[in-house]
C-alpha cells in the first residue's frame, strides 16, 4: 500500500511500520533527499549528517541508494523531508508491514 | 552593510597551495564575503591582487604560463546548502589565448564537496617539478605523486584515484591529455562528464604538472537564518515545478530545445565553419530525428547535485564501431561542433563530444580549429601531404576523429591547431586568418549573425566569445523578465545584454546553473529571489539593487584585469571579421550579418551603461569609485586618468 499523500504519516512513525522507498527509475540521483535529511536531524546540510546516502554512476546512471537506521520518518515534521524536496517524486512512503 | 550574525553559506576557508614550494596554508574567507559574496567574483579579485603583486610596474604584464599565475577554484557561496541547482564551480585564471581574465564554470558534485571539506576557494600557484595531484580529505590535505595519472584519460583517472585512496565516494577534477600536452583550449573535466572549458583552465593546470584535484568532505554547511531561508527554498521549489520549460530540460537538451524540427535551428546554428548559419532539413533530422537521431540513444537521465532539471542524458551506443560506448552529457553546443564540422551522423557526434571531455579538451575550440582546418583543406591551403593522408572533407567523421586526437597529443598538423585559429592562421599564412574565427584570441563557435543579442553577449566578452556572460536568444527564455524584444533586430540589445551580463555574475556568486536560473526559460527564480537567499543564507542586509551592484562588480573586476594583462580596447570588442563581412547565405535569415555601424552604437550605448570611456572602452577612475573600487583604480589607472 503506498501511504495517500494527504496522509501526514505520523500516527506509525515509531512503530516502524512505515518504510521510505526509492523509484529508481525517476530518481535522478540529485542528493536532494540527502540534504533535506540532515536538515532534518541537524539543522545543517550535509552528506555524513544525513540518514540517506545516494550516488550514481557516472558512466551508465546506475543509482546506489541506502537508508540507514537513524531514519526517523522526520519525526515532528508533516511528511519526510526526503520526500518534500525530491524534485522527481521518486521517494515514497510504504507500508512495510501489515498493521 | 554589515553581517547579522557570523556569516552562513560558506564553508570559511581559503585553501592557498603553492605547488613550487610545497607550501600549504589557509585563510579566511569572511574577509571577501561583504565586498564580493563569493564564487567568481572572489576568484576575480584575487587574481588580480595576485597577478598585480607580481608586476615590477604598471606595464609589466604576466604571461598565463608563468608559474606565478594563479589558477583558482571558487564554489559558489549558496552551494552546499538546499537551494535548488547550486553546485557550480568558477574557475579563474589567466587566460591562455590571450593573457586577459580566464574563467571556465563546471556543475557536477565536486563544488559541493569542496564545502563540505571546509573549503569555499582554492588558490593554486608555483609549478611542480614533476605531476603531482591534491588531495583534499577535511582539513587534511596533500600534495601526491602523480607520475601514475600522466596521460591517462580523465575518467581513468578518477577511477585510479578512488582506487588508490580507497573511497569512491571521493569528487575529481582532472585534465586529460590536452591539458599534460598544453593545448590552448585545454579543459578541466570532473564526475559525469562535467567540463569547465574555455580560457585554457586546464592548459593552465597542466603547466603546473597538477593531474587532479581529488576532495573528500565530512563536514556541513549551516545557513544563517534557516527557517528563513527553507522557506525561500520551498516558494523557489514551487516556482521551478510550475515552469513549462523545466519540463522541456528534463527530456534532455536536444529534445528541449534543439529537436530537428525546433526553430531554434534556423537562427542558432552555425555551418561549415561559419560559411552560413543555416543547416540544411535533411541533415538536422539526421542528427537530431527522434527516432535515429541523438535522442535515441538516450538510456536515461541524470542530474547534477541538487538540480530539479536533470538535463543530463546517459547515452548509449550499442552497435557499429562505437559499440560499447557509455556516456553522460550531449549539449546544445555539441550540435554546435557538428554543425560547424557538417558532421550530421549521430554516433560520431556522440563519441567526439564524449572523447573530448576523456582528452579533456574544450570542444568549441576543437570543433572551431578543425573547422578552420577543415576550410582551408577545401581551399588547397593544407593538403592531405599536411595530414598524413587524413582528407579533410566536410562530415568526415573518421578524420574528424583522427584530428581530433592529434590536437589533443600535438601530433603532425595537430600540434599547430593545438593554439587555437588564431595563431594557427598566423603561422599558416596565406590569407587563412580571413576565415579564422575567433572573438579576443579565444577560438569561437558559436553563431553571432542572426540573434543580436546573441552575438554582442558573445563580443562584450571579457573572456572571448563565450556566451554565458550575457548572450540573449529570445524573449522567452533569456533577458530581463517583462521587457519584450525582437531577438533579430538591435534595439535595446545593449540594455538586455548588459542586465543578462550582471545577473549571471550573480548566479555565478551563488553557483547556480542558469538552466533554472535568468538564462533558460524557466524564470523559475528572479533577482529578488538571489537577493532573499543570499540575506537568509549568508546573513547580509541585500536587496535587489545592492545584488545587481555586486554584479556590476564582479563585471568590472573581469575588465580590469583585461585593461591590466591583455591591453584590451574597443576593437576587441567587435565580432569575428567573417561575421560582419559575410552575410548568412540560405535560410529564412539570409542576408543577415553583424553590420558594424550597429556596433558602434550598441558599444556606445554598452560602455555608457557601465560609465566607462566610450571611445577606449577602459573604465573612468569614477565608474571604479562609484562600485567602492578604489583600490581597483589605484591597480590599472594611470594617474593622469
Amino acid at each position: 500500500m503506498i501511504a495517500e499523500k494527504s496522509d501526514p504519516c505520523t500516527r506509525n512513525r515509531k512503530g516502524n511500520n512505515w518504510e521510505i522507498i526509492l523509484d529508481e527509475l525517476k530518481c535522478r540521483g540529485c542528493n536532494s533527499c540527502m540534504l533535506a535529511c540532515s536538515f532534518h536531524h541537524h539543522g545543517v546540510f550535509s552528506k555524513e549528517a544525513s540518514s540517506i546516502q545516494i550516488s550514481w554512476d557516472y558512466s551508465s546512471g546506475e543509482i546506489n541508494w541506502g537508508i540507514n537506521s537513524t531514519c526517523d520518518l522526520c519525526e515532528g515534521e508533516i511528511e519526510p523531508l526526503c520526500i518534500k524536496y525530491c524534485p522527481y517524486d521518486a521517494l515514497l512512503v510504504k507500508n512495510a508491514k501489515p498493521l | 552593510m554589515s553581517p547579522s550574525k557570523e556569516i552562513g553559506g560558506i564553508a570559511g576557508q581559503i585553501l592557498y597551495v603553492d605547488l613550487g614550494t610545497k607550501n600549504i596554508w589557509a585563510e579566511r574567507t569572511e574577509r571577501y564575503v561583504q565586498r564580493f559574496l563569493g564564487g567568481r567574483s572572489i576568484n576575480s579579485f584575487i587574481l588580480l591582487n595576485e597577478v598585480n603583486k607580481n608586476r615590477k610596474d604598471k606595464e609589466t604584464k604576466i604571461q598565463w604560463d608563468d608559474p606565478r599565475n594563479p589558477l583558482i577554484f571558487g564554489v559558489g557561496c549558496l552551494v552546499g546548502t538546499l537551494m535548488p541547482a547550486s553546485n557550480r564551480v568558477s574557475i579563474d585564471t589567466i587566460n591562455s589565448f590571450n593573457d586577459g581574465k580566464g574563467s571556465a564554470n563546471i556543475g557536477g558534485f565536486w563544488g559541493a564537496e569542496l564545502k563540505y571539506a571546509g573549503f569555499d576557494h582554492i588558490v593554486i600557484t608555483g609549478r611542480s617539478p614533476t605531476p603531482v595531484y591534491l588531495w583534499i580529505n577535511d582539513d587534511k590535505v596533500q600534495i601526491r605523486d602523480g607520475g601514475y595519472l600522466w596521460g591517462k584519460w580523465t575518467s581513468d583517472t578518477e577511477d585510479c584515484i578512488k582506487r588508490e585512496l580507497e573511497d569512491d565516494k571521493i569528487q575529481i577534477m582532472s585534465i586529460g591529455p590536452a591539458g599534460e600536452n598544453l593545448v590552448r583550449g585545454a579543459a578541466i573535466i570532473s564526475g559525469p562528464g562535467k567540463s569547465a572549458s574555455g580560457s585554457g583552465v586546464g592548459c593552465v593546470m597542466g603547466n603546473k604538472n597538477l593531474k587532479a584535484i581529488a576532495v573528500r568532505g565530512h563536514g556541513s554547511i549551516s545557513v544563517s537564518h534557516p527557517e528563513q531561508f527553507m522557506a525561500i527554498v520551498d516558494r523557489i521549489s514551487t516556482n521551478v515545478r510550475k515552469s513549462p520549460y523545466l519540463e522541456k530540460w528534463r527530456k534532455g537538451i536536444i529534445e528541449g530545445k534543439y529537436l530537428s524540427k525546433s526553430p531554434a535551428w534556423d537562427f542558432l546554428a552555425s555551418f561549415k565553419n561559419g560559411q552560413d548559419d543555416f543547416v540544411p532539413l535533411d541533415d538536422r533530422f539526421k542528427l537530431v530525428g527522434e527516432e535515429n537521431g541523438i535522442p535515441s540513444y538516450k538510456k536515461k537521465m541524470m542530474a547534477c547535485h541538487l538540480c530539479p532539471a536533470g538535463c543530463m542524458p546517459i547515452l548509449e551506443i550499442d552497435e557499429g564501431p562505437f559499440k560499447g560506448t557509455k556516456c553522460p552529457n550531449y549539449w546544445i553546443n555539441s550540435t554546435t561542433y557538428s554543425t560547424k564540422l557538417g558532421l550530421f551522423d549521430p554516433e560520431t557526434s556522440i563519441f567526439f563530444h564524449y572523447i573530448c571531455n576523456q582528452l579533456g579538451i574544450d570542444g568549441d575550440m576543437c570543433a572551431n580549429t578543425l573547422a578552420w582546418a577543415f576550410e582551408c583543406f577545401e581551399k588547397g591551403l593544407i593538403t592531405t601531404e599536411d595530414t598524413q593522408g587524413i582528407v579533410l572533407e566536410w562530415g568526415n567523421g573518421d578524420a574528424i576523429l583522427k584530428m581530433q586526437k592529434k590536437i589533443a597529443y600535438r601530433e603532425g598538423l595537430g600540434n599547430l591547431l593545438a593554439e587555437g585559429v588564431k595563431e594557427a592562421s598566423s603561422l599558416l599564412g596565406k590569407g587563412s586568418d580571413s576565415f579564422a574565427v575567433h572573438m579576443k584570441g579565444q577560438d569561437t563557435v558559436d553563431p553571432y549573425r542572426i540573434i543580436k543579442g546573441w552575438g554582442f553577449g558573445l563580443s562584450i566578452s571579457p573572456i572571448g566569445g563565450k556566451h554565458l556572460r550575457g548572450a540573449v536568444s529570445t524573449p522567452d527564455v533569456t533577458g530581463p523578465p517583462g521587457i519584450d524584444w525582437n531577438p533579430t533586430e538591435y534595439k535595446n540589445v545593449p540594455e538586455i545584454v548588459f542586465w543578462q551580463a550582471i545577473v549571471k555574475e550573480i548566479e555565478d556568486i551563488i553557483g547556480n546553473c542558469i538552466y533554472v536560473g535568468t538564462w533558460s526559460g524557466t524564470h523559475a527564480l528572479t533577482v529578488r529571489d538571489y537577493a532573499e537567499l543570499l540575506s537568509a543564507g549568508l546573513g547580509l542586509d541585500l536587496d535587489e539593487s545592492i545584488l545587481l551592484d555586486y554584479g556590476r562588480r564582479g563585471i568590472n573586476l573581469e575588465k580590469a584585469f583585461n585593461t591590466m594583462n591583455a591591453n584590451f580596447s574597443r576593437e576587441d570588442d567587435y565580432p569575428p571579421t567573417r561575421y560582419i563581412e559575410e552575410p548568412v547565405k540560405s535560410g529564412p535569415y539570409q542576408g543577415h550579418k553583424c553590420d558594424r555601424k550597429e556596433w558602434d552604437s550598441m558599444l556606445d550605448r554598452y560602455y555608457e551603461l557601465h560609465g566607462w570611456d566610450k571611445v577606449t572602452s577602459l573604465q573612468t577612475r569614477s565608474s571604479l569609485v562609484e562600485l567602492e573600487l578604489e583600490d581597483i583604480a589605484r591597480m590599472i589607472l594611470k594617474e593622469k586618468d
